[in-house]
């Protein structure tokens, strides 16, 4: 199916089953919107700045005079508001781009992958969980299932890869030492990152004489936490958290948290179980 | 090295990022190096020209193998090679000794249950804990190289009644 | 169109069928049911040649199919590309089954299986290419079936036909048919027919108007040469990608055009690009074809005398390389931009007419069908 960016326009969400090539394509076409986006909020803030502070000058000097450029203020943060709303976060699709690379490496040459990428904001409504009051606090919890990668290696083996985002908020009114009440908020999140892969039984006859053995094979970057390991005949999978606020170190050379590291080091720890699976010792 | 196979408008690389496999994709121009015709994924751009992925493997073997005889080795770091972002040399970085495997001589025995994680209640999202440092093992200064990974050879007969999307 | 086992979807197909009354649901009349399930479009093509004949002739046919073409016959145009051309409307007798491309083996037996097992003893049921279905979901329930069953052998990949037994299985169907194609059960086939063609004669476009649909003036006295986007996704952007290379190399002394079902490659070729199905209807205007190796591309060329110059893709089940001839099979995009060069020095742009010259063999097909299953 072709990629329609006005219907993606409308939803934010791109779910499809398509060739690496054309998931490329779309996601190019999603960068340059963003770009566009980005440039012309950029362009609303100074055009707001520059009307603020006639706005300011024009109050101070002659009240009428304040009515252009408060009223051009007012329009343009109004657009820019709703223009706001589709600034999508880079590093969401950037990773896909660098993940759907990566299993390209490994895919037939015709091979598809079935996927969606939500680019929505983590704590929309419809992402809530959960609300409730903890010490004093009004917590509430968002899930966001962001990413969701199936489809199959040159080998036969089958993998599902799914990126979660966890999204924390809490407030709660304060009182300061001078009496007065304020609203605090605070905002936490966490990725989780699920990797699953399905060997075909018939190529790797022995899996279940080493699985059991699978957390010694395990090798994942230092800021991310293992969460769950899964270990059957016919799939293996392991599941991490991490709080880091990670980004892609191809558009980002300078993090230290680079997210598809987490789904590359997840794939190599499953497939050296394989690997092992084929030891001559067995 | 010049390439022994006829060139049949295929490339004749077999890295991949997880295991090797014959490529199927058509080759578009030839390694600098072993003359071995390649696709552009499987080409990378060197001052010598392009070169094929394995003998790049080498290359960067072999300077690695100089700078530890030298006493010049760096601890391993995250991307800062200038291939370091790109699948095909991920595992050699990263995953130290990913390859075969000698697994322990009582392996065939009844494996002991699994330890598994306590798994949070994912849908409340109540157990929100922090990532916590954990001490990994440092890297494994032992090279993987190409030739020490059992090669994963797609079966032909492995998709049949299984791809519905055959012709 | 029944729609029983579509996936929710993000974007919705706009549909232009008419609901009728079920085709076959009047007791006494027979409903040829055509299981046609397997990727690309030459499953799916076979099957609405054949269900074309059936509707001229009062028949009511049911195709299921899960090509990612199936929207072909029912879909008004959604591209706002330049130039899409469909030349076909389904009969309101030939009704589809469309099972989602994602559908996976066990799914897509539950569906086949339910279909095929309320077949009437009075009923056809005719399965293209795989004899036990492409998920095998035929091995139990071929026995059993109690409509007349027929079989459409086109080539198929021999270590397949040992790994599966199939010739145990092909000896289950009533009557074996080829279209016009060679395989390892030829020994099993009662009637071998001219190629199913998806349109006759006079469903064809003229010369002049054909030119015309590509954008190319008859006037202007060069050849047309029509590279035809086809396979899988992959193939499809590289073969516009070398219909690209064409036009740089040899746009002064031809027109060169591409034409695909895949929207990627269509807007990869740019002013060149266009989406014209069937091919078939329009190779009246076509001086060189260039494409791969699959069953209609080859045939449709061959019957309307259009030159060819292919690659055989690889596929798992059909072996492009041994359908086409030694003059028409190229190696690698190299020696096939070689051939339109040789092609180019010595064309003859005068191609006529070619209309009357042949017989469609899916209408063969059809007439045998019926005598066979009257009998």
């Amino acid at each position: 199916m072709s990629f329609d960016l006005s219907q993606f326009k409308r939803d934010l969400v791109y779910a499809d089953q398509a060739s690496v090539a054309e998931i490329r394509s779309s996601i190019n076409d999603i960068r340059e919107f963003d770009r566009e986006t980005e440039s012309f909020l950029k362009f609303l803030k100074t055009v707001m700045s520059v009307a603020g502070l006639c706005t300011v000058f024009s109050l101070c000097a002659f009240f009428p005079l304040a009515v252009l450029p408060g009223s051009v203020l007012v329009v343009c943060a109004v657009i820019y508001f709703q223009k706001k709303k589709l600034d999508l976060p880079n590093r969401r699709y950037e990773f896909t781009t660098e993940v759907v690379n990566a299993l390209n490496r490994d895919m037939p040459k015709d091979g598809q992958i079935k996927f969606k990428m939500d680019l929505t904001p983590s704590n929309g409504t419809h992402k809530k969980t959960v609300s409730e009051k903890v010490r004093g606090w009004d917590v509430t919890y968002f899930e966001d299932p962001w990413l969701r990668l199936e489809g199959r290696f040159a080998d036969g083996t089958a993998y599902d890869i799914s990126m979660i985002d966890r999204f924390q908020s809490r407030t709660k009114w304060a009182r300061s030492s001078s009496g007065k009440s304020k609203r605090k908020s605070k905002t936490k999140s966490a990725t989780v990152a699920s990797v699953k892969i399905f060997p075909k039984q018939k190529k790797y006859t022995n899996l279940g004489l080493v699985m059991g053995q699978t957390n010694q094979f395990l090798k994942l970057p230092t800021w991310v936490k293992i969460k769950k390991v899964n270990a059957e005949p016919d799939v293996l999978a392991v599941t991490t958290i991490t709080s880091e606020n990670w980004s892609v170190r191809r558009t980002d050379p300078n993090t230290k948290f680079d997210g598809p590291e987490i789904v590359y080091t997840s794939l190599l720890s499953l497939y050296q179980v394989l690997n092992a699976s084929k030891s001559e010792n067995l | 090295m010049a390439t022994t196979k006829p060139d049949d408008g295929m490339c004749h690389e077999t890295s991949g990022f997880l295991f090797s496999h014959p490529c199927d994709r058509f080759s578009v121009q030839q390694c600098r190096q072993c003359q071995k015709p390649i696709c552009e994924d499987h080409g990378h751009d060197t001052p010598e020209g392009v070169v094929c992925t394995t003998c790049l493997k080498k290359q960067k073997q072999a300077q690695r193998q100089t700078s530890r005889d030298d006493q010049t080795t760096t601890p391993s770091d995250y991307g800062h090679t200038t291939y370091g972002n790109d699948p095909y040399f991920y595992r050699d970085h990263y995953y130290p000794g990913y390859g075969h495997t000698v697994v322990p001589a009582n392996a065939g025995s009844t494996p002991p249950p699994i330890p598994v994680t306590p798994t949070p209640d994912m849908i409340s999202g109540t157990d929100f804990d922090d990532a916590v440092d954990d001490k990994r093992q440092s890297h494994d200064p032992a090279d993987f190289t190409e030739g020490d990974a059992e090669s994963l050879q797609r079966e032909e007969d492995a998709d049949f009644e299984s791809d519905m999307g055959a012709s | 169109m029944r729609n029983h086992y579509s996936e929710k979807r993000t974007r919705t197909l706009s549909l232009t069928w008419e609901p009728v009354e079920q085709a076959g649901d009047r007791r006494d009349e027979p409903l040829w049911i055509i299981y046609a399930l397997g990727g690309g479009t030459g499953h799916w093509t076979r099957a609405v040649s054949l269900a074309r004949q059936a509707a001229r002739h009062g028949i009511a046919t049911r195709i299921l199919t899960n090509s990612p073409s199936q929207f072909l016959c029912t879909l008004e145009s959604k591209t706002n590309r330049k130039l899409v051309t469909n030349f076909i409307r389904l009969d309101p007798r030939i009704e589809i089954v469309p099972i989602p491309a994602t559908f996976a083996k066990d799914q897509i037996s539950t569906v086949c299986q339910r279909e095929l097992s309320a077949a009437r003893s009075q009923d056809v049921v005719i399965v293209d290419s795989f004899p036990c279905g492409i998920a095998g979901e035929l091995r139990e329930s071929l026995r059993d079936l109690s409509a007349y069953k027929v079989f459409i052998h086109r080539d198929l990949n021999p270590d397949y036909v040992r790994w599966g037994n199939l010739e145990d299985y092909v000896k289950e169907y009533d009557f074996v048919i080829s279209p016009g194609d060679d395989g390892p059960l030829n020994h099993f086939v009662h009637v071998r027919t001219n190629p199913w063609l998806v349109c006759d004669a006079d469903e064809f476009v003229p010369r002049k108007l054909a030119r015309n649909l590509f954008g190319v003036d008859e006037s202007s006295g060069l050849p047309l040469i029509v590279v035809s986007g086809c396979g899988t996704s992959d193939e499809s952007l590289q073969l516009a990608k070398f219909a690209l290379r064409l036009d740089r190399e040899f746009g002064t002394n031809c027109h060169i055009r591409l034409t695909s079902l895949n929207e990627r490659a269509v807007h990869e070729a740019g002013k060149i690009g266009a989406t014209i199905w069937p091919l078939l209807a329009v190779l009246a205007g076509v001086d060189l074809l260039i494409g791969a190796g699959g069953y209609h591309t080859v045939y449709e060329s061959r019957v309307t005398e259009t030159p060819l110059f292919a690659i055989a893709q690889k596929r798992l089940y059909d072996r492009q390389a041994r359908r086409l001839l030694t003059t028409e099979r190229a190696s690698d995009f190299n020696e096939l931009k070689e051939c339109v060069g040789k092609f180019l020095t010595n064309v003859n742009v005068s191609k006529t007419e070619f209309l009357q010259t042949f017989s469609n063999g899916a209408a063969e097909a059809f007439e045998v069908i019926a005598a066979c299953h009257r009998l």
